[in-house]
């Protein structure tokens, strides 16, 4: 795993284009088929994933890696989403840094979205996730900080 | 729809797609049998739960018909309306056996 940030890491500092950037994204989804097709769709535009099947492992994975991204699904099991992104933005009190948190919610609802914003994750994804709502994601949330490092 | 379109429609290569549906096809299956013992026993949240879990992978893989039969049983299910799961399972049942048999697979 400390490998896998490494390579991120030595890849993001020899490249300044930004469309070059490999971003190493952690996918929080407890259901098989959609973390195999989120995974292929993050690897198919060039950059690295590394999924946790609920909140509790994705936890684990975070205090392992530095990650560009976080996908978060909300429904999962042992620990949800919402659990997980808060547990994320404390321990990010005593650590620094603000990771970026998108939720990936079943749900389109007003008050479902406003749930993730409260818990601390910075955007809301209502699911199926297209190969073009990952890459603008990756345009506002990721490529503009790596490029100002 | 034939598969390039399909895997295009969701941004995969054809490779991908076609490893990707058998999977799609063996959860779904399960999924559907977890309903059908759901229905069978009368328990609703099992309905909602295995419905949830077909209408996160249709919706991924594209697939709007069986998407919005298994977003319609997880929405009874949750008021605890189980009088038109049966049929509603059955669109998903023949949804499957027709990606499963048809001309996705002769190729």
């Amino acid at each position: 795993m400390s490998e896998l940030s490494a390579t991120n890491a030595e890849k993001r500092s020899t490249n300044t284009e930004r469309t070059v950037c490999i971003v190493l994204i952690l996918l929080a989804e407890d259901n098989p088929l959609i973390q195999k097709i989120t995974a292929r769709l993050i690897e198919k535009i060039g950059h690295q994933v590394v999924v946790a099947p609920d909140g509790r492992e994705a936890l684990k994975r975070f205090s392992e890696n530095r990650f560009d991204l976080v996908l978060m699904d909300v429904q999962m099991p042992e620990m949800d989403g919402l659990a997980a992104a808060a547990a994320i933005r404390r321990q990010e009190k005593d650590k620094g840094g603000h990771l970026p948190i998108i939720a990936l919610t079943a749900h389109d609802d007003a008050a479902d979205h406003q749930r993730c914003l409260d818990a601390g994750m910075d955007d809301c994804w209502v699911k199926p996730l297209t190969p073009n709502a990952l890459k603008d994601m990756l345009g506002r949330w990721v490529v503009q900080d790596a490029e100002s490092e | 729809m034939d598969i390039e379109t399909m895997a295009q429609k969701i941004g995969l290569d054809v490779e991908s797609f076609k490893e990707l549906l058998d999977l799609f096809l063996e959860t779904s299956r399960s999924d559907l049998a977890k309903l059908h013992d759901g229905l069978t026993a009368g328990d609703a949240q099992k309905v909602a739960a295995a419905a949830h879990s077909i209408k996160g992978a249709s919706g991924n893989m594209g697939f709007s018909n069986i998407y919005e039969a298994a977003r319609k049983i997880e929405s009874d299910a949750r008021t605890k309306h189980l009088d038109n799961t049966a049929e509603d399972a059955r669109i998903i049942d023949v949804e499957l056996n027709r990606l499963d048999g048809g001309s996705l697979r002769r190729e």
